[in-house]
């Protein structure tokens, strides 16, 4: 039941409030004549002070007994719950109330109120926020707070409660909270700062925009955080902010990954609940807008820049229009330069007309010749030519002259002071006019007498050098000669007396004295083959090397009619014809391809048969000739070494020979232009190689 | 009695000499041997002159082995001057040279050799070529009249 508000006024004096401790109500509440009077059973009727105070109390008051039966309330509490409750019995209501709510919108249950779980568990209950809902209907949001109150025994006797409206206050949360929402779904930054610049709010458009968030923010002074470019001054800012109350800045800060942030900002001065100043700041990045104006900026430089060379260009071609007025002038200035310059120069300088006629002669000439303009065109410049010279140059002039192309010679000239011819080169080219005719001839004539002299010299050298580079092949070949000749005589002689005494005396001779013999038969063979050896290879770098088709399978007939050691009895020999055609010097060919073969029936371990495979294959512009054998094999680290002059990788007595042999392939096949080469396995046999030009 | 026709040596080295007529000997060929040791003394022989004048003491060579390498007159030298004489123009001349060079070889088929033999180093070689000699220039070759 609601009391009329008028009527409530009226009444302070007459609610009752316990006085603790709490004692036991025994009569109920009364409403006097002028109505609205609540009153708890012993204090019925009399006022006092607490009871004074609980009515001024704009917070409702009620207490409990241990049954959670009302036993005191004051009025507000009558306002609040739009009812008044029975005292000391069960009216059904919750602890005063017709309905009580949770916040959710949930029933609370009586036994769940705040005041029955006091009073169940003795626990104390502060700002229990729940909904009160009026017998009309309407509802409150309240909040309560309960003390339970002990009996002498400590078990809860009952408990007072404390009971507001926070209706107002949660109406403005909600508001609050909306308008928050709303601020941080724009997409401007909003933040706002207290006057010393400290962050205290900071929303999302503030997050995206600086890449801080708002626990980052929080707290922090704006001007350092965002590390403000612009405006420099914040007091200058602040200043102006606590004269106008706003207002509008244009911004240049730092975000959180160092881009710079340029934003149009609107500031507000606002104050907050405890009259502090806040500043609201709402800033709108125009940082793309920014770029756009200084491109344009940029743009209208280039144009100025383009505009001012335009000028320059202007300039110039003025500057270019006013020497041309001074270029007849410069004409008449050249002319004489020329003349100036052909006098100094270290060269004779003339000029005739198009049809020859000496015209300028510059002093040069008249010096060497002794004659002047006058005195060359009346003997003719021919004149001073050695005669042997004179026909020559004067027909290529004539030639030059008729067919207007340009005009060299060489010839010597008579020099006037000591009468000696000196070499001079002359050449004249031909002065056309706009229309492509001759309007003169200009030439010039060096002195050359040094080149000359010194090339006369150099041919003389090498001919006398060739002469003498000849005598001394023909001695080299006279001095091969004679060692082939008197150095193997000898050698013949004491091989062919060693075999004599074993012919005539071998059944007198004692096994040593036969060895003594045989030692000095094979000395002597040996060193006849290192002489042949010696001279073959010596003759390979001094023959004249002639280039011919050279048929490879009529060479191996050849070789293998030649050699003892390749024929039948003696070694395998397997030709895979056709071998086909290379270009060389046969001699030579057929000296390189015998030499590998002797090679390969050579090597071979004692008592095996020799197995030559000869067989040939193209390569590019080249015919590889390879020459295989069954022999002992080299060893890799020899490979090196196996072309080289003098290298034999056995020990004498296993197999003969001089080390020459592959000297000499290698040499043959080079001076052919041609390459050799070696594969080998040790102990399995050899695969030589030589390449040359393929037909 | 009139001498056989003999195999005339035109040779400098003694040692030459003295294997070659030891191979001759080997080979079976028992016709006499003359020996001119230089050029001058081969020309002397062929001519007939001086000590050589008598041809009964002296007959012509049916076979000339004429080395290259002689002291006062080369080979060659001998070689011309032998085809030069009426006398002698017909005369088998086989050179016997250590020269294997075309050079040599060429000059002597030019001036009129009848054969060219390089020297061997071996003396079975030797032997093997001394016995060609006497087969085909000995036995199967018909020599000219030489008076």
């Amino acid at each position: 039941m609601v009391r009329k508000d008028k009527q409530r006024r009226d009444l302070p004096r007459r609610t009752l409030v316990n006085t603790p401790p709490y004692a036991p109500i025994s009569s109920a509440p009364v409403e006097d004549a002028r109505g609205g009077i609540f009153c708890v059973g012993s204090a019925l009727g009399s006022h006092t002070p607490a009871e004074h105070l609980a009515s001024l109390i704009p917070v409702g008051i009620f207490a409990c007994d241990a049954a959670g039966h009302i036993t005191f309330f004051n009025r507000r509490a009558v306002e609040l719950w739009g009812r008044e409750p029975s005292i000391g019995k069960d009216d059904g209501s919750f602890c005063g109330a017709m309905r009580v709510w949770r916040l959710d919108g949930s029933v609370m249950g009586r036994m769940d109120t705040p005041p029955m779980q006091s009073i169940l568990t003795g626990k104390r209950f502060r700002d229990q926020e729940l909904i009160i809902e009026r017998p009309d209907g309407s509802r409150l949001a309240c909040s309560m707070s309960v003390e339970p109150q002990s009996d002498s025994t400590g078990a809860v006797a009952g408990v007072i409660a404390v009971i507001q409206d926070i209706t107002e206050r949660k109406r403005a949360e909600e508001l609050l909270t909306r308008q928050a929402d709303l601020l941080s779904q724009t997409h401007d930054a909003i933040f706002a700062w207290q006057w010393n610049g400290t962050i205290v709010f900071w929303n999302r458009g503030a997050e995206r925009l600086y890449g801080y968030s708002a626990t980052e923010a929080l707290g922090r002074k704006t001007f350092e955080l965002l590390k403000m470019e612009a405006p420099r001054d914040f007091d200058q800012l602040r200043y102006r902010l606590s004269r106008d109350g706003q207002c509008m800045e244009e911004m240049v800060q730092l975000a959180r990954d160092g881009r710079r942030v340029t934003v149009e900002s609107r500031l507000v001065l606002s104050r907050s609940f405890d009259a502090q100043p806040v500043v609201l700041e709402t800033n709108r990045d125009i940082s793309d807008r920014k770029r756009a104006e200084e491109d344009l900026r940029e743009h209208a430089r280039t144009l100025e820049a383009v505009n001012r060379d335009n000028a320059n260009l202007y300039r110039a071609v003025q500057k270019e229009l006013a020497e041309h007025k001074a270029a007849e002038e410069a004409v008449r200035q050249r002319e004489a330069e020329f003349r100036l310059l052909a006098e100094s120069l270290p060269l004779m300088v003339w000029i005739t007309a198009p049809a020859g006629e000496l015209v300028y002669v510059n002093s040069r000439w008249a010096e060497f010749t002794g004659c002047d303009l006058a005195a060359t065109r009346g003997s003719g410049w021919s004149a001073a030519l050695h005669p042997d010279d004179r026909e020559r140059a004067t027909s290529a002039w004539q030639k030059s002259v008729t067919e207007g192309v340009l005009f060299e010679a060489e010839y010597r000239l008579l020099r006037a002071a000591d009468q000696e011819y000196v070499w001079h080169i002359a050449r004249a080219i031909p002065v056309r006019d706009d229309a492509g005719a001759i309007v003169k001839w200009f030439g010039t004539s060096t002195d050359i007498d040094a080149q000359k002299r010194a090339e006369e010299r150099l041919e003389r050298a090498v001919k006398e050098r060739t002469a003498k580079l000849r005598e001394t092949v023909g001695e080299l070949e006279a001095f091969s000669y004679s060692v082939s000749h008197d150095l193997r005589a000898p050698l013949r002689a004491m091989y062919g007396y060693s075999v004599a005494l074993m012919e005539d005396a071998a059944e007198r001779l004692s096994a040593n004295e036969r060895e003594y013999l045989a030692r000095i038969s094979r000395g002597a063979q040996r060193l006849d083959r290192l002489i042949n050896d010696v001279l073959t290879y010596s003759r390979l770098a001094r023959t004249d090397v002639r280039f011919d088709p050279v048929d490879l399978d009529r060479v191996l007939h050849e070789i293998l009619l030649q050699y003892p050691s390749l024929q039948a009895d003696r070694a395998e020999v397997r030709v895979c014809s056709p071998l086909g055609k290379v270009l060389g010097h046969e001699a030579l060919v057929v000296q390189s391809v015998s030499n590998l073969m002797i090679n390969a029936a050579k090597f071979v371990r004692p008592g095996e048969r020799p197995v030559v495979t000869i067989w040939s294959e193209p390569r590019d512009e080249r015919l590889r000739l390879w020459v295989q054998d069954n022999g002992i094999g080299i060893s890799p680290h020899n490979l090196g070494r196996i072309f080289g002059m003098f290298q034999r990788l056995n020990p004498d007595s296993a197999y003969e020979g001089t080390g020459i042999g592959l000297s000499i392939v290698k040499k043959a096949v080079e001076r052919m232009n041609g390459e050799v080469g070696v594969e080998s396995e040790e102990g399995v046999g050899s695969k030589f190689w030589l390449e040359l030009k393929r037909l | 009695m009139a001498h056989e026709h003999p195999i005339l040596l035109v040779e400098d080295n003694s040692d030459d000499v003295f294997f070659l007529r030891r191979a001759l000997k080997t080979k079976g060929i028992n016709a006499p041997v003359e020996v001119a040791s230089d050029g001058r003394a081969a020309m002397a022989y062929l001519g007939g002159s001086g000590k050589f004048a008598d041809r009964t003491k002296h007959p012509l060579p049916r076979l000339v082995l004429l080395d290259l390498q002689l002291p006062y007159f080369t080979g060659l030298q001998v070689l011309g001057w032998i085809r030069e004489q009426a006398a002698l123009k017909r005369l088998p001349v086989v050179i016997f040279s250590s020269s294997s060079q075309a050079r040599d070889i060429d000059s002597a088929y030019a001036l009129g050799a009848n054969s060219y033999l390089v020297k061997p180093t071996d003396v079975a070689e030797l032997g093997r070529i001394i016995e060609a000699i006497r087969i085909y220039w000995l036995e199967t070759n018909h020599g000219p009249t030489l008076t």
